[in-house]
């Protein structure tokens, strides 16, 4: 479904991306792992187009989606849930939700994907007038994974949705990706530094370090390696 | 002595409203593309233009209905024009320096132009009420002043509707907000950039009539708006459109007090002096800055 080849991405002259290759198939949970700085967000940046690679290709679905414009790849399904603090602080929860839904026109549809993220969070729907930016970490991070659904992912892809929360909050957002890849059968591209879960959770890994792909396999697997029980598991 | 004061605050409110009505364009520029405009007076001055010409041309009722239409869209395609030809091509390489010199390189380029094409003759509206005015007791004014205020407010609460309702107006705000998440939503952001700057500017248009009605009309009239807008906007917190709406009255009002009780000469010193102190005491503003 989503195919990276080796894909370099450069700020400036500083290299980020060293010709990663990784891909992600329909129907796949697939996690990423790495510390920070190890290029997970710009990875998801140049898929989205927020970054324009200076090598390599992306493509969706057959599609070469590398150096288009974002709205465009937004449009085709890869949307990209950003960290909770990248809400819109001003306006109110009901309005994030209606930016999520910014491509779409079938009106009905949103609204039932509406309903949904309110079932999913109803904290959601006790705050939908509330401005975005006087809710809490876990709440913004509830609103940042709600407002990408309505989006219609084909592909969704999670950017540390667990970061600096309270363990908690954490298990409730842990239960939710798994809920909308469960029961949404949307595919999940998922960046996550609590590698215990997110390896649990996904069908294969990915693990980067200083802008490369440096292992991959079953995500089972790769929490027996040692290695990785080393560097991620705190073993 | 009461009426005298009551009635500076009200000639204050109107000018303030036009304040209002050109700032909060710069503004909503600021917030969504940090350009900060120094050429926006001047497009207030091509919109003024625009009404002297048609009201030469179709005086009366209709003239004055068409140029206020014609500087709304008149301007707002200018802005459309400038935004794709100067400040695009420039948005993804520049430094602040380099888009604060091209919207200075702008404002002269405009008003030689305007000198060119309109001459140096100053000239003024006509007034469609031919002076009639209006006593409400306390305070008098004229009728072309009530025209004048109602229609920056009303354009201003139409403005704030489309804000706050309309998709692309909400769309702006987000941009303005978080302009990566804007993108991430599929927003594409070019076209609120267009959007936006054509908005701005066809309110500057729009606010250089109602200028018009007030002050005298010449090629470097742009001059003085641009520097009013400027300090509204800084006073209201850069990128804050409801504090840009607020700093337009109360810097209307502070200049028209100050011309009555202190001195005429430094009326356009006051917005200035109120701008130091202002900044000295709230560095953002009395009503906080925009969010990164």
């Amino acid at each position: 479904m989503l195919r990276v080849e080796n894909l370099t991405v450069a700020y400036g002259k500083a290299k980020a991306l060293y010709g990663v290759s990784m891909d992600v198939e329909e129907g796949e949970l697939v996690t990423l792992l790495g510390s920070n700085g190890a290029g997970k967000s710009t990875l998801l940046k140049t898929i989205s187009g927020l970054l324009k690679p200076t090598g390599g290709t992306i493509t969706f679905k057959d599609r070469k989606i590398s150096g288009m414009p974002s709205h465009k790849i937004v449009q085709m399904g890869v949307v990209q849930a950003p960290e909770g603090r990248e809400v819109f602080p001003s306006l109110s929860v009901h309005d994030n939700l209606r930016m999520g839904a910014f491509t779409r026109r079938d009106d009905k549809a949103v609204d039932r994907d509406m309903e949904f993220v309110f079932e999913l969070f109803p904290r959601l729907a006790e705050r939908r007038n509330q401005a975005a930016g006087t809710m809490s970490g876990g709440e913004a991070q509830m609103l940042a994974i709600a407002r990408s659904l309505l989006s219609g992912p084909k592909l969704l892809m999670l950017d540390e949705p667990s970061l600096g929360l309270a363990p908690v909050v954490r298990e409730d957002i842990f239960n939710v990706v798994q809920q909308i890849y469960q029961e949404r059968r949307v595919t999940i591209l998922l960046v996550e530094q609590n590698a215990k879960w997110a390896l649990g959770v996904a069908s294969r890994a990915y693990i980067m370090e200083n802008g490369r792909i440096v292992m991959q396999d079953q995500g089972s697997k790769l929490a027996e390696n040692e290695h990785v029980q080393r560097a991620y598991l705190g073993y | 002595m009461e009426s005298l004061f009551l009635q500076q605050v009200v000639n204050g409110l109107i000018v303030g409203s036009v304040y209002s009505l050109i700032a909060v364009g710069l503004t909503m520029i600021f917030g969504v593309m940090r350009i900060s405009n120094f050429a926006h007076g001047d497009f207030s001055m091509v919109g003024a233009y625009i009404a002297v010409f048609i009201l030469a041309w179709v005086p009366g009722w209709f003239g004055w209905v068409g140029s206020l239409v014609a500087a709304l869209a008149g301007v707002g395609i200018l802005g459309l024009v400038v935004e794709r030809g100067l400040f695009r091509p420039l948005i993804t390489r520049w430094t602040d320096l380099d888009q604060i010199m091209a919207s200075v390189g702008l404002f002269f380029v405009m008003e030689n132009l305007a000198q060119l094409f309109f001459g140096a003759t100053p000239r003024m509206l006509p007034d469609p009420f031919q002076g009639a005015t209006v006593d409400f007791g306390l305070f008098s004014t004229s009728m072309m002043r009530v025209l004048c205020i109602s229609m920056a407010v009303g354009i201003i609460i139409l403005l704030q509707i489309y804000l706050n309702r309309a998709r692309m107006g909400v769309a702006i705000q987000a941009t303005a907000q978080n302009r990566n998440a804007a993108q991430l939503m599929g927003i594409n952001i070019n076209l609120i950039y267009g959007l936006t700057f054509a908005l701005g500017s066809a309110l500057a248009g729009l606010g250089g009539v109602l200028y018009g009605t007030i002050f005298a009309i010449y090629p470097t009239m742009g001059a003085i708006p641009t520097l009013k807008a400027f300090v509204v906007t800084i006073l209201g917190g850069m990128g804050n459109i409801r504090g840009a709406i607020f700093s337009g009255f109360i810097l209307g009002v502070a200049e028209s007090l100050g011309g009555a009780y202190v001195s005429m000469e430094y009326k356009n010193a006051i917005g200035f002096v109120i701008l130091i102190l202002v900044l000295l005491i709230i560095p953002h503003g009395l009503f906080g800055r925009s969010e990164e």
